[in-house]
């Protein structure tokens, strides 16, 4: 059991486990709601107590923050898809290291990461995923 | 000197944003409340002069210390900016601009804060927790004098 909570402390997110890899999303839909790059690590077994809202991104998708301050809490696909969760609700990021990029031929020049994880790029993601190329657009 | 402009808005569109950029620069916060908040990301921004916005009864403010604000979009969730309590908008989230070209990350704040995958920008100023604090302290006594 982790337990992970927003900015406020407002919402408390425990989680049965977190993965232990992290993965970074430049597309442009979730560039703009971040602020630079989203990033989330996988929960299992969630459950979650506060003032949660959230936005229906696209068909198939929700994005979730804090009523209060704010705070980015997940990404999930409707209507019970796995909580992809931010790591940065939890201390040290949930022991989770960066693992992976998606989109990484649309990561603005300004934010790139460094190192050798694993890059896809928008083709390949959408080719993999193909709802998403369908429904959600960068 | 001619002035940079750029258009920006939320993911949903209910905040929308015109700026005149100081630069077409990055700041990157890595403070553990700017991680928190953007949900593991330091909190990359754009120093603007001004900007207008559009949708102002969409934003949520959260006053996050004594001094700093941090606002979103109350519709879709999207991190706007932190600001000074009291001053004017003089930074806004990086992501929200609709042309990221020319963008690079110039200076980054709290370096000791910063999480493991995070290596610090080619070129970037570099600035600690302790440093920054020390410039707070004489802004915010600035302030009071």
């Amino acid at each position: 059991m982790i337990e992970g909570r927003c900015l406020c402390g407002a919402v408390r997110i425990r989680a049965d486990g977190l993965a232990d890899t992290i993965s970074a999303c430049h597309c442009g839909m979730c560039r703009r709601w971040s602020g630079s790059m989203m990033m989330v690590i996988e929960g299992r077994g969630v459950t979650v107590e506060g003032p949660v809202k959230t936005y229906a991104s696209s068909a198939f998708a929700e994005r979730a923050w804090c009523d209060v301050c704010g705070s980015s809490l997940w990404i999930r696909d409707l209507p019970d898809g796995a909580y992809e969760l931010m790591p940065g609700l939890f201390e040290n990021a949930g022991g989770g290291r960066l693992s992976r990029e998606v989109y990484a031929d649309c990561a603005p020049e300004g934010y790139a990461l460094a190192g050798d994880h694993h890059r896809v790029t928008a083709a390949e993601y959408e080719a993999a995923h193909q709802h998403v190329a369908a429904g959600e657009t960068a | 000197m001619s002035e940079e402009m750029r258009k920006g808005a939320c993911l949903c569109g209910a905040v929308r944003v015109e700026a005149a950029l100081k630069a077409p620069e990055i700041g990157a916060c890595h403070c553990g409340q700017c991680r928190t908040w953007t949900g593991g990301s330091p909190y990359y921004c754009v120093e603007i002069e001004r900007a207008t916005v559009e949708g102002e009864d969409n934003i949520g403010v959260y006053a996050a210390s004594e001094w700093g604000e941090r606002g979103f979009c109350k519709t879709c969730g999207t991190t706007l900016f932190w600001r000074m309590k009291g001053k004017p908008l003089s930074n806004l989230a990086a992501g929200l601009f609709d042309d990221q070209t020319g963008l690079a990350v110039a200076s980054e704040i709290f370096t000791d804060r910063r999480a493991p995958w995070q290596t610090a920008f080619e070129g970037a100023t570099q600035s600690t927790e302790a440093e920054e604090f020390a410039k707070l302290d004489a802004a915010l006594a600035g302030d009071k004098s």
